[in-house]
C-alpha cells in the first residue's frame, strides 16, 4: 500500500509541480531556521555545562561582585583538603595587544591570564607540547589550534619564541609550551591563547600588589565533592574573617560558591566567561516556533489544496475499496518523502550560508556542530509535529460518511473556514514581527542618536602605554603644538567604558560612610574639552591639587546626600584625603542601556592618565589626514617602535550598541524570512482559490465583467483577513514591545506610525502577492478558461 | 437481500424540499439482473448510489445484504465496497494520476489480491476488453467508450456480488455494447447480482426484471416476460 503511494506521489513530483515546488521551498526555510536557531540556543543552555567537572566547579563569588585581589586569594589558597584546585585568572583589557614573530605583527586574539593553578580546575586536550607546569614561570605561552594557526601557520610549534606587546602591561618574550585543541563552540570560557599571570608579576612593577581592594582576577575553585560545597562556603567565610575582618565584611560581604552551570546566565560585565542572554534565548526560541508554525502552516494548507483537487479520486478509491486509513497511509507517503527532500534542502541552505550566520549571530559554528543528538532529536521531533498535523488536517477533509458528497464535490465548503483562520494566523504572526522588527529598529536608532552630553565629534583619543604614560607631559605640549589640533586632554581611559569602580569612605560634615562610584582620572581641561557644564564650583584649574581634587556629578552628590559639599571629604586612593571642589551636570559616560550612575572625577597629573584626547579641525579629508600624520610623527618620536594607533570617539560610542545593532538585524532577517514564508504561502492558496474559481471567473468575463472588478473580487477576501490579523496583532505587539521596552534605561515610545506602518507593509505584501495570481486569473481568455474545466 | 423500504430523497432549499426520490419499494433477490428505467432526471442514479451506500436516503429504511444501512459503520461500508460492490459510473470516474492498467489494477490492491495474481488478472481483462495496447494511456487520452470499457473493466475484475451499472453501454458501438451486455448476462449466471440503469430497451431486455422510474416514483415492476418466454 505504502509503496503504491509512493508511486502515485514521485509521479506528481517528476511532473514538475509549481506548487510542490514553492511548499519544499518555503518549508526549507523554515527547517533551515529551525536547525540553527535549535543549535544557537542549545549551545546557549549548554555553556554551563562545557566544562568537563562542571558538576564540582564554582566561581568564588561575594555579595559585592566576583572580582577578587590577589592578597585575598591567599587566604584560599590554604589547606583545604575538599578543595581540588582553586585558580585565578583574567581577560585582557588592553586597548590593543599582539605579537610579533619575526618581524611580523599578528592580532593577539583573546587572551586569557591564568595563574599556575588554572589546569588543576579545568580540563583541556593537548594537540602538541605539554601543560603540565607550563603556566609556573613567566616564560611559557599556550595557544588553541586556531590561535597558532593564525600566528605560526601550523600547529608544530613548540619552542619558538615570540614578542608579546599590550598597551597595558608593555612587552615579553614568550616561549611557546603547548598547543591545545579548539574550544567547543558552547565553551563559555573562551580565549585562544593563555598567558601565565606569573609574567606579569614578574615583569610588571604596578601589577604586583598586596592591596585587598586590586581587585582583577575572577576565582574558579574545583571541589573533591560537590557535597561539600556549603561546608567549604563556612570555611572560606570564616578564613576571610580572620584575614581582613574590615575589608571582608565592609567591601565583600559573604562569600559563596556560585556553581559553574549557572554562571552563564548570570548578569556579569565582560569578564572571562561569555553569558547568554535569557532574554536573547526566549525571543529567538519564540521566533523559532513562529517561522515553524509559518510553515507548517504552509504546508497543510498547500497540502490540503492539492489534496482537494484529487478530492474526486479520493472519492472514487474509496469507492474501490480504501479505507480513512488507506487515505491517510497515502498522504502519509506523500508527505514523508516531501518532508525528506525538504530537510535536505534546508541542510543544503544552512551549508551554504553558515558563514553569513555565523558573522550575524556572532557564532563559531562548524556543519558539524549540527550532527549532535540534541539537533538530530529536534528536527525528528519537528518532522513529526509536521507529518502528525499535516495528516490530521488533510484527513479531516475527506473524512466523511456520504461518498457520493466527496465524488462530487470541488471545494470543500465548510472546511474553508479553517484555511481561513489559518491564513488569519499567518498574518497576524507576520504583523506581531514587522512591529517588533520596526520598534527594535526605533529603539537603536534612538539611543544611538541620542546626545550624551558631552561633546563627542571631531575627537579622536590615542591609549598611552604604560611607559608613555611617563612622558605625558612632553607629548602632550608638542600634540598641543599642531596647529590642527583645536583642543586636548588626558583620561584615565576612554568615555564609553567603565572600568574603575571605587568604594572610598566619605566624610559629610563628620559623619563616615562607605559610598560606591565610578571614577575617572582626568586633567584640568577635561570638562572644558568635553563641553560638560560645570553646575558648581570653578572646576579644575592648573592649580588644582592633583589627586586631591574631586568633582562629582548631580546623581553622585543626591545618591550620597551631601548637603554642603565645601564640608564633604573623601578619601581618595592611596587613602589620601580629597576635597570635592564642585559638580557637573549629569551625562551619560556609558552606553544608554544604563541610567546614570555617580561619577567621581580626580584631578590627576598627566603621568597617571592613559589617554590623549584631541578635538582636530576637521574640514576636510586630506587635511584631517595630514593632521593625523603630524600626530604620529609625535607619537613615532617617543613611542620606541610601540604602533600609532588612535581612535574616532564618535565610533567607539557607536560601538556600545554593536550588540543591539547585531540583534537588531537578526531580528530583521528572521521577520523577512517569516514573511517570505507567509507570503510563499499566501501565493499558493490564491492560486488555488484562482483555480477553484475559474469557470466562474470565466462566466463572469463572458457576462462583461471588467478585469477590474475580478481582481477586487479574488483580492477583497485577502484583504480582509489583513484587516482582522492587524486587529489581532496590534495589542499582542504593543504588549510584547513593551515588556520588551522595558529592558532599556532610556526608551523610545511606540508610537502609532509603527503600527500602522506595519499593518500597511502586510496589506502591501498580501496585496502585490495575491494580485499576482489574480491579474493572471483575470486576464485569461474567458474561452479558454471556461474549456479548462 | 437488498430492500428498500419508502424511501425518500430530497434536498432542502431555502423555501422548498425538492423530491428526487419518493417513497421507493424495491427488493432485489440474489442473482437479480435488474434493469432500472426512467427519463433524465428521474432519480435513477440517485437510487443506484443509495443502494451502492455511497450516499444516504432521507428518509425510509434500507437494508444492504439484510443489514439496516444506516447501522452499518464506517469501516464495514469499506468491506463491502471492497468484496460486495462494482460500480460503474454513468461520468466514468476514471482515476486521471494513473493510466489504463494500474485503474483496473486498483480494486484488487485494496482487495488485498497478490502481485502476482493480480498481474495475470489484469492482463486477462485487457485482453477480453481488446485494450491491450492501451493499457500505458491515461483517461484523458482515451476515446469516450475507451474509457467506459475500462470502467467496466474496473467493476467486474474483482468479482464483486453486486455490479451497479449507470448506463454502461451510453457510450458504446452497438456491437460493443452487445458483447459487453452479454459479459453481463454471463456473469450474472455465475450467481453475479447485477443492477443496470439504461434508456436502451434493447439492452434492458437483458434484466429478468424491469422497473420504470418517474419522478421519483416507481411507475412500474415487472418480471421479464420476453425473457421468461424465451426460456
Ligand atoms: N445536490 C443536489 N441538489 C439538488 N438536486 C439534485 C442534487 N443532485 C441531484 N439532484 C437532482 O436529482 C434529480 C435526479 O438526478 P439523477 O442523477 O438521479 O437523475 P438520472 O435519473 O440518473 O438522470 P439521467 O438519466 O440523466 O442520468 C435531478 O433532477 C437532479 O437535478
Ligand atoms: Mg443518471
Amino acid at each position: 500500500m505504502f509503496t503504491y503511494s509512493l508511486k502515485l506521489f514521485i509521479r506528481q513530483l517528476i511532473s514538475g509541480n509549481r506548487q510542490l515546488l514553492l511548499n519544499i521551498l518555503g518549508f526549507s526555510v523554515a527547517f533551515a531556521v529551525v536547525l540553527f536557531l535549535s543549535t544557537f540556543i542549545l549551545t546557549e543552555l549548554k555553556r554551563g555545562k562545557s566544562a568537563e567537572n562542571y558538576e564540582s566547579l564554582y566561581r568564588l563569588s561575594a555579595e559585592e561582585g566576583a572580582y577578587w585581589s590577589s592578597r585575598s586569594i591567599e587566604e584560599f589558597t590554604g589547606d583545604f583538603p575538599e578543595i581540588k584546585g582553586i585558580t585565578k585568572v583574567h581577560a585582557d583589557w588592553a586597548d590593543r595587544s599582539y605579537f610579533e614573530v619575526d618581524d611580523n605583527q599578528y592580532n593577539a586574539g583573546k587572551i586569557l591570564y591564568a595563574d599556575k593553578y588554572f589546569f588543576d580546575v579545568f580540563n583541556y586536550q593537548t594537540l602538541v607540547g605539554n601543560i603540565t607546569g607550563t603556566l609556573e614561570t613567566g616564560e611559557s605561552i599556550i595557544f588553541t589550534e586556531t590561535g597558532a594557526l593564525k600566528i605560526f601557520g601550523g600547529i608544530d610549534v613548540i619552542g619558538r619564541t615570540l614578542t608579546f606587546r599590550t598597551s597595558s602591561f608593555g612587552e615579553m618574550d614568550f616561549k611557546v609550551a603547548a598547543v591545545i585543541k579548539d574550544l567547543p563552540p558552547e565553551a563559555m570560557m573562551t580565549f585562544d591563547v593563555i598567558i601565565p599571570v606569573a609574567a606579569l608579576e614578574d615583569n610588571v612593577s604596578w601589577y604586583r600588589s598586596d592591596h585587598w581592594g586590586q581587585s582583577r582576577y575572577e576565582v574558579f575553585v574545583s571541589l573533591v565533592s560537590s557535597e561539600s560545597k556549603t561546608n567549604i562556603e563556612k570555611q572560606l567565610n570564616a578564613a576571610f574573617q580572620s584575614a581582613a575582618p574590615e575589608y571582608a565584611t565592609q567591601d565583600k560581604g559573604e562569600i559563596f560558591l556560585k556553581p559553574y552551570s549557572t554562571l552563564n546566565f548570570s548578569e556579569s560585565h565582560d569578564g572571562v566567561l561569555l553569558h547568554s542572554s535569557v532574554r536573547k534565548v526566549k525571543i529567538l526560541g519564540t521566533i523559532m516556533m513562529i517561522v515553524f508554525l509559518l510553515a507548517l502552516i504552509n504546508f497543510i494548507n498547500l497540502n490540503t489544496a492539492q489534496k482537494i483537487k484529487q478530492s474526486r479520486d479520493i472519492g472514487i478509491h474509496k469507492v474501490l475499496g480504501a479505507s480513512n486509513w488507506n487515505s491517510s497511509v497515502r498522504i502519509v507517503a506523500e508527505i514523508l518523502p516531501l518532508l525528506f527532500v525538504t530537510l535536505l534542502f534546508a541542510v543544503l541552505i544552512l551549508v551554504f550560508s553558515l558563514s553569513y550566520l555565523n558573522g550575524l549571530f556572532d557564532s563559531s559554528f562548524h556543519v558539524s556542530t549540527f550532527i549532535q543528538p540534541e539537533t538530530l532529536l529536534t528536527i525528528v521531533c519537528f518532522s513529526i509535529i509536521t507529518l502528525f498535523f499535516s495528516t490530521l488536517f488533510i484527513s479531516s477533509y475527506f473524512y466523511r460518511k456520504n461518498l457520493f458528497e466527496v465524488l462530487k464535490s470541488n471545494s470543500s465548503g465548510k472546511k474553508e473556514n479553517i484555511r481561513n483562520a489559518l491564513l488569519v494566523i499567518q498574518f497576524t504572526l507576520s504583523i506581531a514581527l514587522i512591529i517588533a522588527s520596526l520598534v527594535i529598529n526605533k529603539q537603536n536608532s534612538f539611543m544611538q542618536n541620542q546626545s550624551p552630553g558631552f561633546q563627542k565629534d571631531n575627537i579622536v583619543y590615542i591609549p598611552l602605554s604604560d611607559q608613555m604614560s611617563k612622558l605625558a607631559k612632553t607629548i602632550k605640549q608638542e600634540l598641543a603644538g599642531i596647529s590642527d589640533v583645536n583642543n586636548i586632554t588626558m583620561a584615565s581611559h576612554p568615555l564609553g567604558e567603565s572600568e574603575m569602580g571605587w568604594g572610598m569612605t566619605l566624610n559629610d560634615n563628620g559623619d563616615e560612610k562607605r559610598v560606591v562610584y565610578e571614577a575617572m582620572l582626568v586633567d584640568e581641561n577635561f570638562f572644558d574639552f568635553f563641553g560638560i557644564d560645570i553646575l558648581n564650583g570653578e572646576g579644575f584649574r592648573s592649580s588644582s591639587i592633583r589627586e586631591s581634587e574631586h568633582i562629582f556629578n548631580e546623581k553622585a552628590i543626591q545618591t550620597f546626600g551631601i548637603e554642603d559639599i565645601t564640608k564633604a571629604r573623601i578619601s581618595s586612593y592611596d587613602n589620601a584625603t580629597g576635597e570635592i571642589i564642585g559638580t557637573v551636570k549629569d551625562f551619560n559616560f556609558e552606553s544608554l542601556h544604563h541610567t546614570i550612575r555617580p561619577i567621581g572625577f580626580v584631578c590627576a597629573e598627566p603621568e597617571n592618565l592613559q589617554v590623549i584626547y584631541l578635538n582636530l579641525q576637521v574640514s576636510n579629508g586630506n587635511q584631517l589626514q595630514e593632521t593625523l600624520q603630524k600626530v604620529e610623527a609625535v607619537w613615532n618620536k617617543h613611542a620606541n617602535s610601540w604602533p600609532f594607533e588612535y581612535y574616532f570617539l564618535d565610533n567607539t560610542l557607536d560601538n556600545l550598541y554593536k550588540a543591539d545593532r547585531r540583534f537588531s538585524k537578526v531580528f530583521l532577517l528572521l521577520t523577512f524570512l517569516s514573511v517570505f514564508i507567509g507570503s510563499l504561502g499566501l501565493f499558493s492558496t490564491s492560486v488555488f482559490i484562482a483555480e477553484l474559481r475559474t469557470k466562474e471567473i470565466g462566466i463572469r468575463k463572458v457576462n462583461g465583467a471588467r478585469i477590474s472588478e475580478i481582481l477586487a473580487m479574488l483580492n477583497k477576501d485577502f484583504v480582509k483577513w489583513v484587516a482582522i490579523a492587524f486587529v489581532i496583532a496590534t495589542p499582542i505587539a504593543y504588549y510584547a514591545m513593551n515588556k520588551w521596552l522595558e529592558n532599556f534605561a532610556y526608551k523610545t515610545g511606540l508610537s502609532w506610525w509603527i503600527f500602522a506602518l506595519a499593518g500597511l507593509l502586510a496589506l502591501g505584501i498580501a496585496v502585490i502577492t495575491v494580485s499576482w495570481q489574480s491579474w493572471k486569473a483575470a486576464t485569461r481568455n474567458p474561452v479558454e478558461a471556461l474549456r479548462y474545466e | 437481500m437488498i430492500k428498500l423500504s419508502k424511501i425518500d430523497k430530497y434536498y432542502d432549499s431555502r423555501f422548498q424540499r425538492t423530491f428526487i426520490l419518493k417513497g421507493i419499494n424495491l427488493e432485489v433477490n440474489q442473482g437479480d439482473f435488474l434493469t432500472i428505467m426512467g427519463p433524465s432526471g428521474a432519480g435513477k442514479s440517485t437510487l443506484l448510489n443509495i443502494i451502492g451506500l455511497l450516499d444516504e436516503p432521507s428518509a425510509g429504511e434500507y437494508y444492504f445484504w439484510d443489514e439496516p444501512a444506516h447501522q452499518i459503520r464506517e469501516k464495514q461500508k469499506v468491506q463491502y465496497h471492497r468484496t460486495h460492490i462494482g460500480f460503474i459510473f454513468q461520468a466514468f470516474h476514471l482515476i486521471d494520476e494513473l493510466n489504463v492498467y494500474e485503474n483496473i489494477e486498483t480494486p484488487l490492491i485494496y482487495r488485498g489480491v497478490k502481485g502476482k495474481e493480480r498481474k495475470a488478472l489484469v492482463a486477462d481483462f485487457l485482453d477480453r476488453f481488446n485494450i491491450v495496447a492501451k493499457k500505458d494511456l491515461f483517461p484523458s487520452q482515451l476515446s469516450g467508450g475507451q474509457q467506459q470499457l475500462v470502467a467496466i473493466a474496473r467493476a467486474i475484475i474483482g468479482s464483486p456480488k453486486l455490479l451497479l451499472a449507470d448506463e454502461p453501454t451510453g457510450n458504446l458501438h452497438s456491437e460493443q455494447g452487445e458483447m459487453i451486455m452479454k459479459l453481463l448476462k454471463k456473469l450474472n449466471d455465475e450467481g453475479m447480482t447485477i443492477i443496470q440503469v439504461t434508456h436502451n430497451e434493447k439492452f434492458a431486455q437483458y434484466g429478468n426484471r424491469i422497473i420504470r422510474i418517474e419522478d421519483g416514483l416507481v411507475r412500474s415492476d415487472a418480471m421479464n416476460i420476453a425473457l421468461q418466454a424465451e426460456v
